[in-house]
């Protein structure tokens, strides 16, 4: 399968400092890419440099064959490129359906019925029933749908998610996740999380960033159970873990 | 016309014609009037860049006395009629925008708004010392080219056009993707530009147009008065003015300015006669409302009703 999302040795320096240090990844469309790492390691840094949120030094973006690198933030989203902020960013005075409809107005394939479309955005996030609502006045977890789908709405065919979780109770995140699961069928969805289960439960590849650079990238359970992730994560020596 | 019902446009329509034929009929002060609706203009102009698109400009000024400079200069050495003039002081206003907007575009919050207060004390030092226009001593509008019978009723009408175009355009404007993008910059910039909204070229939009009806008030209203010097044209006053209401009527919303229109005028008439009463009334209201209401009066009312005098909202169906 063709990646429709196709990112070769970005880096990002801010600085003395080195924040994203030549990551390379692809990502196809019905595929979930897990990324975890340290605070600090550049996972939110690399959204930045995907969405245009930030340009990069050096390195290429590809999405849908078309190079990115240069664009600014609101041309790439047009192309397809979504993403969810880990603090929410909801048009506070619109209602939830004027902040769908505003992507989806912006989007090159509007199509000829917006409001129909926004109504299947919000279906799809579980918010049709809240759509006249001012979105300004709803609780976390619906923020955290909202947030999903304006980022859908602008029509995207990558989905950057970060930490979309976070915060959430256990029964929300279990919600959120199988939301994630259904996005994943049209999208290609990059998700940054520490809650590692629900990771697991809709990744199908785990990349691990380590001083801004990929440390290792495979299954996620592979990933999960190497020496050197359990290191770097735990701080737990490879050489002290077998000696005890 | 059931659609047009439904579309929530009656209720404005007819109260701006409401409004507009007491104000034709009526023997009020006219003279009164047509600066209430050239502030009102202003006002609309000015909360569309700053209550949208959250660039606060502390300048608008400059485009207040370039608009009268632009028409004076465009009667006396043309020939033009008064009315058609006005055209030129808003493409003027349009090309110095443009400029303005090079050198200001990087600039961001207060730094926004002193480089534009800088920018419009330049105009004003400028046009002072410029010969051509009459440097400080200032112009008189050639008397050849005015009716003087029927003058005071084409300036009247020619500001009550004015805020009557403002107002429906602003609030056309709101209703169209343009007002969606302008409402999600008000909200959250930095998420309007993830869901493709081109938030410069918008900023850039809003500026353009909060130029211009400046420029056309200020050219009406010194038209009115037949003369112009660079003290009174380039006056911060008439900044601190649409400030004041808009700040107190309430930020980002037709209604506030409205609002802030009849508290203005309303104090000032009220203390016309009592000196620096109505600066102090001003002041302690420019400092009481945004401290007990922070969106403005218009604001606490629309939080607590849920009112929209000027529907932008999108309903669902």
């Amino acid at each position: 399968m063709v990646a429709v999302l196709d990112v070769a040795d970005v880096s990002k320096r801010y600085g003395a400092k080195l924040v994203v240090d030549k990551v390379s990844l692809a990502v196809s469309t019905g595929e979930c890419l897990g990324i975890i790492g340290p605070n600090g390691a550049g996972k939110t840094t690399l959204f930045n440099l995907l969405d245009g949120s930030a340009q990069s030094d050096s390195g290429t973006v590809n999405v849908a064959g078309e190079d990115i690198s240069r664009w600014p933030q609101y041309r790439r989203a047009r192309l397809g490129v979504g993403r969810a902020y880990q603090v929410p960013r909801p048009f506070t005075g619109l209602t939830v359906y004027e902040n769908v409809l505003a992507g989806i107005e912006h989007s090159p394939v509007a199509g000829a019925r917006p409001g129909r479309r926004a109504l299947e955005v919000l279906e799809k996030v579980g918010l049709a029933d809240k759509r006249n609502m001012i979105a300004g006045r709803l609780p976390l977890l619906d923020r955290k749908r909202l947030e999903l789908a304006k980022a859908v709405s602008v029509g995207s065919k990558v989905l950057l998610l970060d930490e979309v979780a976070g915060g959430l109770t256990e029964g929300e995140v279990f919600e959120l996740v199988e939301m994630v699961i259904q996005l994943k069928r049209e999208h290609a969805v990059l998700w940054i999380e520490h809650i590692a289960h629900a990771l697991m439960a809709a990744a199908d590849r785990l990349l691990v960033l380590h001083f801004g650079a990929k440390l290792i990238e495979g299954a996620p359970q592979e990933v999960m159970s190497a020496p050197i992730v359990k290191e770097v994560y735990l701080g737990i020596s490879v050489d002290d873990a077998a000696g005890a | 016309m059931s659609t047009f019902l439904r579309s929530g446009l009656a209720l404005p329509a007819l109260g701006l014609a409401v409004v507009a034929a007491a104000l034709i009929l009526l023997p009020i002060d006219r003279r009164l009037a047509m600066e209430v609706l050239l502030v009102l203009a202003m006002a609309q102009g000015w909360n569309l860049l700053c209550g949208y698109t959250g660039l606060l400009s502390f300048g608008h000024h400059a485009f207040v006395g370039l608009g009268a400079y632009v028409l004076f200069m465009t009667v006396n050495t043309t020939g033009l009629s008064p009315a058609w003039s006005i055209l030129a002081a808003a493409l003027v206003a349009l090309v110095v925008g443009l400029g303005m907007w090079a050198l200001l575009r990087k600039l961001r919050g207060p730094y926004f708004s002193i480089g534009i207060w800088v920018l419009a004390d330049s105009l004003r030092l400028l046009f002072a010392q410029w010969e051509w226009v009459g440097s400080s001593r200032g112009i008189v509008l050639n008397p050849m080219s005015i009716d003087a019978s029927t003058f005071a009723d084409t300036v009247f009408y020619l500001a009550l056009g004015l805020a009557l175009v403002t107002v429906l355009g602003v609030f056309a404007l709101l209703r169209s993707r343009t007002g969606l993008a302008l409402m999600a910059i008000r909200d959250n910039e930095a998420g309007a530009a993830s869901v493709g909204i081109a938030v410069a070229r918008n900023q850039l939009a809003a500026f353009l147009i909060s130029a211009v009806v400046c420029a056309a008030a200020g050219a009406i209203y010194y038209l009115s008065v037949l003369y112009v010097d660079p003290s009174g044209a380039f006056d911060i006053d008439w900044q601190i003015r649409v400030l004041f209401i808009v700040i107190v009527g309430g930020l980002g919303s037709i209604e506030g300015p409205i609002i802030g229109i009849v508290i203005y005028f309303g104090l000032r008439e009220l203390f016309r006669d009592a000196g620096d009463l109505f600066l102090i009334f001003q002041g302690l209201t420019a400092f009481l409302v945004p401290l007990i209401m922070p969106g403005g009066i218009w604001g606490l009312i629309q939080s607590r009703t849920g009112w929209q005098l000027f529907p932008t909202r999108r309903i669902a169906q």
